[in-house]
């Protein structure tokens, strides 16, 4: 019997570190080889290492390094910031409504980094967004006169507000589990000694969960070092380059340099490689060393506001208005205009609902949305497939190079999106793998975009696998199942639970991925969120892309909600 | 005397016969075409701008032409464009039968063998408008000037304005600039400003902090949004666009001498298009006098070298500086210098 498992595993086994080469280790190694070449990929030029010499004593590479870091740190402070407050205020306070709260915090998912980024544009532009005209005209009555701004987005500072704007969400959901479970007799036993509410968070609270906030804090700032949207949108007008801009104007801007995307590529996952492992090392000291879920009495302690409820509350609508209302705001208000004004009784006039009706009959918009549907499906659906297979190889059997399977994945978690994007256009431009002819269908990049997802993915099938006790599966290889017959019919139904956790993290990333698609895409090939680029971007038609924008903040809200209540249920069966 | 009138017949003769050999190729072309059916093609011109036809109206008259002929448009814009096209063309997968490229990535299309060589001198298309590379043909000229925001420039001064205003520390922090500045190229020209000075004035442009942007058309709404005062090296066809959509209320324009001039976009049929006749006599039809007095009244941009249009009336009588075919050879290696002293992140 062993012997059968033994052999059927290293078959499978084989199969899948096939896969996983193909997918992150050869495209990777080809990324790095063209990295040391001239020329464009469809006519790569002699061996160099001009490639290198160019990107590192370049002063203005440094600067690059450094507003990323500083726009990956300043995004991560303030979303981290805003997100333990309002986790803390929602798990742990007397704030009013914060059922509803909690619910509506769930709505920025719903909106891409792009539109979130344009519709901040709008509002800020220096010289014509609607908040700098209505600040200047406010000055204006006080005798103050201002020829631009006051503020500008297109900034380093633009670039980290937006950046910190919009992770907060997700940093909630990492962390709200560690505050709802936290050991409450940590906080009582403060108050027994006479502390006060801010004393209590100050010393007890904050430091038992430090290890949930390193790990959010780590995750976040390389979720913004990877970001791509904010820093193309505005910080490219202002000439603020990071490393995912720079490796895209490399490639994509007057005179395309593709070695020299590589060269920086290269950097930037050492980066981001690094990042990683100290995430990983953060989520496993978390994991081993902070047990806060005991079985003595499990209900936190609900703090009273007291006379601070409503200003509580009043600082959560702020902060709604700032990452939802206003937004959504703008964009509706573009959508409705025959060409970009700002808000005046004359434009009133001009208001019509035409370019709905031009999305909703556009064949272009249509087939955009029938090729995110597929992106979607087919890259969330494989990529938790592939990881379940991995993860059941790295955890249920003794297959030799096992682990290297598991840490060549980790390390693939370390790839941004950009890179990886790169590495498939170095790939598939170039023999043999050209002949495949995929560069430019959708397949690229449902691949690349398992490539992307696929470590997140298997880090949850890993624990997911491992909290099902081996005897079930030893039932079913007693009673004469194969191998893959006991983990698809055994262990895959009892892991369904993360199986469909993970199949909605990837489905939710996949559907609003940009960078990727942008990269990889042809016309008629792009999902949506390209297509709304290209209506900002290429053809400059503002209300367009605002109109389609709307429309896909409202299917994504729709979808958000839905998917969490399912998700609720699931498990609740389960 | 007789020789001179010996020599006028034998050009007469070679006249009527290189006519003859051209239609006679020009009705081979018809006839397959006629088989093939359809034509995909894919240019900058935009469909329609402002509710004004414009590639709509091209291929409109292409089928009043060619009624046998199925035109399928789509717009290729920017160079972030063109590099998709390229790179698919690369990789083998071919969608259009005619589409266009930068003069830039014209070394790199011929490296990578994705073109399809014809012969466009030999089908009547002005030699003027083949590429240098005998690749493909430039369907599209460009006149640039410096727009600039009527609200924030008056006309007395916006209508003086010369090239060497955009570099002044008085328009500091109120320029912008296409992130591929086109007519620096034809000014570095020997013949024009030359190296030195254009690098200078492009050293010049970094310290008075130019803004940079990414496209024309963007650039245009922008400055009309008062973002900027003045936008330098604009497109003439950009303006005519904005005026003819009624866009253009608040933008003045002005041809600073001299006036940079370029037989622009390169157009070409791609190695493995499916409908080759059918792309040879789109391309032949529109470089044909019919062709670019259509281009020129949807866009602006016919050829300046077919009297009448508004290019050619408006380089008339002032100072012209062409790009030259042998320095638009060598355009990627001069804008790479001018890049670089403007300090864009476009390094060698």
């Amino acid at each position: 019997m062993k012997e059968r498992l033994q052999s059927g595993s290293i078959y499978f086994f084989i199969l899948v570190v096939g896969i996983l080469l193909w997918l992150i280790l050869i495209p990777l190694g080809q990324m790095v080889i063209s990295s040391f070449r001239s020329g464009h990929p469809a006519a790569p030029g002699p061996f160099t290492v001009n490639n290198y010499l160019v990107a590192y004593t370049n002063p203005l590479t440094y600067r690059m390094i450094f507003n990323t870091l500083a726009f990956a740190g300043g995004g991560t402070a303030i979303t981290v910031s805003i997100a333990v407050f309002f986790t803390w205020l929602l798990e742990r306070t007397d704030m009013p409504l914060r059922n509803l709260c909690w619910t509506l915090l769930l709505i920025p998912l719903a909106m891409p980094g792009l539109l979130f980024s344009m519709s901040y544009v709008l509002l800020f532009m220096p010289k014509s967004g609607i908040i700098n005209v209505f600040i200047r005209d406010l000055f204006s009555s006080f005798g103050v006169e201002l020829s631009e701004g006051p503020i500008n987005i297109y900034s380093l500072g633009g670039m980290i507000f937006l950046d910190g704007m919009r992770g907060v969400t997700t940093v909630f959901l990492l962390i709200t589990g560690a505050f709802r479970m936290m050991d409450p007799g940590l906080e009582e036993a403060s108050f027994a000694a006479g502390a006060k509410n801010w004393t209590t968070v100050r010393r007890v609270t904050l430091p038992v969960l430090r290890p949930a906030l390193l790990a959010a804090v780590l995750y976040e700032f390389t979720s913004s070092m990877e970001s791509f949207e904010a820093p193309l949108v505005v910080g490219l007008p202002g000439r603020v380059f990071v490393y995912s801009t720079m490796i895209y104007i490399s490639t994509r801007d007057a005179i395309p340099n593709y070695g020299l995307g590589a060269a920086f590529a290269g950097s930037y996952f050492l980066m981001a490689l690094v990042l990683v492992y100290f995430y990983q090392r953060a989520t496993l000291w978390q994991a081993e060393r902070f047990t806060t879920v005991t079985g003595k009495g499990f209900r936190p302690h609900t703090l009273a506001l007291g006379r601070w409820r409503y200003p509580a509350l009043g600082l959560f609508v702020l902060y709604f208005i700032l990452a939802v209302a206003l937004p959504l705001g703008v964009l509706i208000w573009t959508s409705l205009l025959p060409v970009y004004q700002p808000p005046s009784m004359k434009v009133l006039s001009e208001l019509s609902w035409a370019h709905y009706g031009g999305i909703l009959t556009g064949s272009g918009v249509l087939h955009a949305m029938w090729n995110t549907v597929i992106i979607t499906m087919f890259a969330a659906t494989a990529t938790v497939l592939l990881a379940f297979a991995v993860s059941w190889l790295v955890v249920r059997t003794k297959v030799k190079g096992r682990y290297a399977l598991d840490s060549l994945l980790f390390a693939s978690h370390a790839v941004p999106g950009i890179v990886v994007a790169l590495s498939f256009i170095f790939l598939y431009l170039e023999p043999p793998f050209r002949s495949l002819g995929l560069y430019g269908t959708v397949w690229i990049v449902c691949l690349a975009l398992i490539t992307q997802y696929i470590a997140f993915a298997t880090r949850t099938t890993n624990a997911a696998i491992t909290q099902i006790h081996k005897e079930l599966e030893e039932a079913g290889e007693v009673s004469g199942a194969s191998p893959l017959r006991v983990a698809w019919q055994i262990t895959f139904p009892l892991i369904r639970p993360a199986f469909i956790a993970a199949w909605l993290w990837v489905a939710a990333h996949a559907v609003r991925a940009f960078s990727v698609p942008l990269m990889l895409a042809s016309r008629d090939s792009w999902p949506v969120s390209v297509m709304l680029w290209h209506l900002w971007d290429e053809e400059q038609n503002l209300p367009a892309a605002a109109a389609l924008g709307v429309v896909l903040i409202l299917v994504l809200t729709v979808l958000t909600l839905l998917a969490r209540l399912g998700l609720a249920k699931g498990f609740e069966q389960t | 005397m007789k020789t001179k009138i010996f020599i006028g017949v034998l050009v007469g003769v070679s006249l009527l016969f290189l006519t003859l050999l051209w239609a006679q190729s020009l009705e081979k072309i018809a006839e397959g075409a006629k088989k093939e059916g359809r034509v995909k093609v894919a240019l900058t011109v935009r469909w329609e701008e402002g509710g004004k036809p414009g590639a709509k109206k091209f291929v409109e008259v292409f089928q009043t032409r060619y009624p046998f002929l199925k035109v399928e448009y789509e717009r290729v814009g920017g160079s972030r464009e063109r590099e998709r096209v390229l790179s698919e063309l690369a990789a083998g997968k071919v969608s259009y039968d005619v589409t266009v490229l930068s003069e830039t990535q014209v070394p790199t299309a011929l490296r990578a063998n994705v073109v399809e060589k014809v012969d466009w001198k030999s089908l009547g298309v002005n030699p003027q408008h083949v590429h240098p590379d005998g690749f493909g043909v430039n369907y599209r000229s460009q006149l640039y000037g410096i727009a600039y925001n009527r609200k924030l420039v008056s006309d007395d001064v916006g209508k003086k304005l010369r090239w060497e205003d955009c570099a002044a520390p008085k328009w500091k922090k109120k320029v912008a600039m296409d992130s591929r500045p086109r007519h620096l190229e034809i000014l570095w020209q020997p013949n024009v400003w030359g190296r030195d000075k254009t690098l200078a004035h492009a050293r010049q442009l970094a310290a008075n902090e130019t803004i940079f942007e990414r496209d024309r058309t963007g650039a245009m709404t922008k400055l009309a949004l008062g973002e900027y005062a003045i936008d330098c090296g604009s497109f003439y066809s950009t303006y005519y666009e904005q005026t003819r959509s009624g866009k253009a209320e608040h933008i003045g324009f002005t041809l600073a001498e001299p006036i940079p001039v370029n037989l622009g976009d390169v157009v070409f049929i791609p190695r493995g298009a499916a409908h080759l006749n059918s792309a040879k006599l789109w391309i032949v039809w529109s470089l044909s006098e019919e062709g670019q007095r259509l281009l020129d009244e949807v866009e602006g941009n016919g050829s300046p070298l077919i009297p009448g249009t508004q290019s050619a009336n408006l380089i008339k009588g002032k100072k012209a500086a062409w790009y030259e075919p042998q320095y638009r050879a060598k355009a990627e290696e001069i804008l790479k210098e001018i890049l670089e002293a403007v300090g864009l992140p476009i390094v060698r």
